[in-house]
């Protein structure tokens, strides 16, 4: 009797196994277009048989565990590369908007800078001709409106970044507190019921941790209880266990209108700026540091140059009054410099203001002036390169040759003050036509009359001349290096950008080829526990009709 | 290797919109004509664009600056012949006048056709161009350069005197090269050689030789003043002719290196058209054969013979 009551058991132990197996290949099926689903598998394992004394009779099928076909090595690939791509598309397609605007033929700087000069040849040509006057004002009312729109857009591009910053580290914090809220109930799953995977909950963690590292670099470490410990930056725990942390964004410790990324403990609070890479937050403070503000340092520069030397030599000149040349283009080399002290500095502390000496010399860069309490270091933040330190508060006003520019101190400073200094950063926004009246453009050299030309062709010849960089650059020149500089890199980031979604994409296949639901298995594997089913039930009807047969045989 | 259903449709479906981007590239530089759209295509090529376009129109402007040039010293030159030929013929009148047959009143007629070529002569050295500029005054250009006044008033006494200055004014119609467009009335008029030394003004040479006819006085020495004008402005002629060869010269070289600078930049920016078009028909072949290949291999699924 016991033989047939074992064979029951053991073919009822096939039937639930193999019905198991048809429900998660159904559910695999159902979830073939689920992003972040794993393909599940029953585990199964034969149980103890019986000893006999024939030998060991064995008892059927266990289901030991539904499990996540899944490579661990494999998603953390995933994870990186998603970082390493988003961060490139992001720089890259901002960088892009800036691209497509500089060599624009309608709202390039180049053609606006050469009609400009054309004009200013045609009033050397008539320059007592009022027309050819004011054409050659309304080109450099032009010519400011085109600086001006380029700085609006720069100015759009910081608010875009803003924006996106705000909108992104608001999604990795939450992110961030459901990954710690998945965290307590896979521990708590786990535990009820005898460290079984709860599958579904994994895979969403893993698509969480996925979409967090499109914002950020992510590394993550599994405990043994299965919760998912993550870090950014330097380290910096987002997630332990079932506590989240939250990134926020604060204004810039100088520059008010940028924003810093933050990392906010709970009780405290700092700016993680220069320790985040990858991901669209990567990308965004990529583009803002290397593409935007040299950019925008760039065009202040060029703006600078241009006002300034123009602005020299229409003083020099007379108008057609006979009256000495006034300023043509206004005075921003005197009003737009900078400079913009640390929220951290001592508020007893006094201020530092900028000057450019020399307009040849001035570079498209940010300075940072520190103060250890004993003597000042400048760096300049284009190179990081340190042009001049050692000097203290006696030594202003204090003129760093190399850079055309001299700095002053007005009141006292504190250890660890800080400045930021902004020689041409503005230069841009802050351009505008100061003549206003044709008859006050001095095209006439200095005590000459009116008829005289020589003024206009001195001006005009600015355009060739190198006045910039060191006498190694003319206005377009140095427009057509901003140029390339920006061509260059974004193609730079289009191309690697490309490279990283390649790989990217073969990380993808790859733990897709590992986990990923494929139709025509899962049919296949329907029909093998279908068959595999009906042979169970089979061994069920055969031990019925055994037993009838003996109850026929015995019940005569 | 194992592949997931997701990822074989994904793929399809990548493929296709790659191949519509690539066309769609395409079909955006056959609309415009250019090769290089954005200067991150050709770093390198977008900024000889730069340079090339700075060129071409710096040169063009010199072109307008040549034919400004140009048109005033003609202006000059025209200015300057007629001048001459007014000389030419005073010296005619002066040879007749020398002549001992002639009488006090036929003496006196030749002075009133000098008094006549007096006036003309100096509207022509008041001359101004088209934008009431004095092309004689130097660069007071307001004034006409040529005075004259009664001394002592009602007497019929003339003096005449220059109200411009010495400047003169350049055109620039190369990189390196500027033209003078005008000479001072000083130089031209004014300061003219006479025969006995010292120098005069043309105005003052005809007003003596016109008072001498009047007065029946000695005229021997006006053909050789006269001579001696025509000398000073026949060499201010002839410089303005010699401007004039430069001008023309100068806007052979410019117009060719406007030329030389549009074909270099059409080779750099515009789109080599048979090569776009093969590349959109391979491009498009490409896009359909994705297509299709999608759609069949989306029909193929165990579950159909199932």
């Amino acid at each position: 009797m016991a033989n047939t009551g074992n064979m029951l058991s053991t073919a009822v132990s096939g039937l639930q196994a193999f019905q198991r197996n048809l429900v998660t290949i159904g559910n695999n099926i159902s979830n073939v277009n689920t992003e972040g689903y794993s393909r599940q598998s029953v585990e199964l394992s034969a149980r103890a048989p019986n000893a006999a004394s024939g030998g060991f009779i064995g008892t059927g099928v266990d289901v030991t565990a539904i499990r996540r076909v899944y490579d661990q090595f494999l998603v953390d690939q995933v994870v990186s590369r998603n970082s390493a791509f988003n961060q490139l598309d992001t720089l890259q397609t901002m960088a892009s908007g800036i691209d497509e605007l500089l060599a624009n033929d309608d709202v390039g700087l180049n053609p606006a800078v050469q009609k400009f000069f054309n004009a200013m040849q045609d009033v050397a040509n008539n320059p007592t001709s009022i027309p050819a006057r004011q054409v050659l004002i309304s080109e450099a009312v032009t010519l400011s409106e085109r600086f001006q729109s380029f700085d609006q857009r720069f100015e759009n591009l910081n608010d875009a970044v803003n924006n996106q910053l705000k909108v992104t580290t608001a999604e990795v914090s939450s992110i961030a507190s459901s990954i710690a809220e998945l965290n307590k109930n896979i521990v708590l799953q786990r535990s009820l019921t005898g460290d079984q995977p709860p599958n579904s909950l994994l895979d969403q963690r893993d698509r969480l941790v996925n979409q967090l590292s499109e914002l950020v670099s992510v590394n993550t470490n599994e405990t043994r209880d299965g919760s998912l410990s993550v870090f950014i930056g330097n380290g910096q725990t987002l997630v332990l266990g079932g506590e989240a942390r939250t990134l926020s964004t604060t204004p810039n410790e100088f520059d008010l209108s940028r924003l810093d990324v933050s990392f906010d403990t709970g009780t405290v609070s700092f700016s993680i700026n220069g320790q985040l890479n990858g991901g669209k937050i990567g990308g965004l403070l990529a583009f803002r540091e290397n593409v935007l503000d040299p950019v925008q340092d760039s065009m202040g520069r060029i703006a600078i140059g241009l006002t300034s030397s123009i602005n020299v030599q229409h003083q020099s000149g007379d108008d057609i009054n006979g009256n000495p040349g006034g300023l043509f283009f206004n005075d921003i080399i005197s009003t737009s410099p900078e400079v913009l002290a640390s929220t951290g500095n001592n508020p007893a502390s006094g201020t530092v203001s900028v000057a450019i000496n020399d307009s040849n010399l001035i570079q498209a860069s940010e300075y940072r002036l520190n103060y250890d309490g004993a003597t000042f270091s400048l760096t300049r933040l284009s190179d990081n390169a340190v042009v001049d330190s050692g000097f203290t508060v006696t030594d202003f006003p204090r003129t760093v040759a190399s850079d055309g520019i001299a700095l002053s101190l007005a009141g006292g400073v504190s250890a660890g003050d800080s400045f930021l200094i902004r020689p041409v950063r503005n230069g841009a926004g802050d351009i505008g036509v100061a003549i206003s009246s044709a008859a006050e453009f001095a095209g006439a050299a200095s005590g000459n009359a009116l008829g005289d030309n020589s003024n206009a062709l001195a001006l005009a010849a600015l355009q060739a001349q190198k006045v910039l960089g060191g006498s190694t650059e003319s206005f377009q020149s140095a427009y057509a290096k901003l140029v390339s500089e920006v061509g260059v890199g974004t193609r730079e980031a289009k191309v690697n950008a490309n490279a990283q979604r390649a790989l990217l994409d073969r990380a993808v296949e790859s733990q897709q080829a590992v986990s990923g639901v494929n139709l025509d298995e899962e049919a296949a594997n329907l029909l093998k526990f279908q068959q595999a089913y009906q042979a169970a039930a089979q061994v069920i009807r055969i031990s019925d009709d055994i037993f009838q047969t003996l109850i026929s045989v015995t019940g005569r | 290797m194992r592949i997931s259903t997701a990822q074989m449709q994904d793929r399809g479906v990548t493929a296709m919109l790659e191949r519509q981007s690539e066309l769609s590239k395409t079909q955006q530089q056959v609309a415009t004509g250019k090769r290089i759209l954005v200067p991150s295509d050709d770093v390198l090529g977008s900024t000889q664009i730069l340079a090339f376009n700075k060129v071409i129109e710096t040169y063009k402007q010199f072109q307008e600056n040549a034919n400004a040039a140009e048109s005033r010293v003609k202006q000059e030159e025209a200015a300057l012949t007629q001048t001459i030929n007014m000389l030419q013929r005073t010296r005619e009148l002066a040879v007749q006048g020398n002549s001992t047959s002639l009488g006090a009143n036929e003496r006196a007629l030749i002075a009133v056709e000098v008094r006549a070529i007096l006036g003309e002569m100096i509207s022509v050295a008041n001359t101004a161009d088209s934008n009431g500029e004095y092309i004689f005054a130097g660069f007071n250009v307001n004034t006409a350069p040529v005075a004259v006044t009664e001394v002592p008033a009602a007497s019929g006494l003339f003096t005449y005197s220059y109200t411009g200055d010495l400047g003169q004014r350049n055109v620039q119609i190369g990189e390196t090269r500027f033209i003078a467009t005008e000479d001072n009335g000083q130089d031209v008029f004014m300061d003219v050689p006479v025969s006995g030394g010292g120098t005069q003004n043309i105005f003052e040479t005809l007003e003596q030789f016109a008072l001498a006819l009047e007065g029946n006085t000695s005229t021997a020495n006006v053909p050789g003043d006269l001579s001696l004008a025509m000398e000073n402005l026949g060499t201010f002629r002839a410089q303005t002719g010699a401007r004039l060869n430069a001008i023309d010269s100068h806007r052979a070289l410019n117009e060719e290196i406007v030329l030389q600078g549009q074909k270099a930049l059409s080779s750099i920016e515009d789109l080599d058209y048979a090569e776009a078009v093969s590349r959109l028909n391979l491009q498009l072949t490409g896009l359909q054969a994705a297509q299709q290949s999608f759609a069949r291999i989306q029909n193929l699924s165990l579950f159909n013979f199932l």
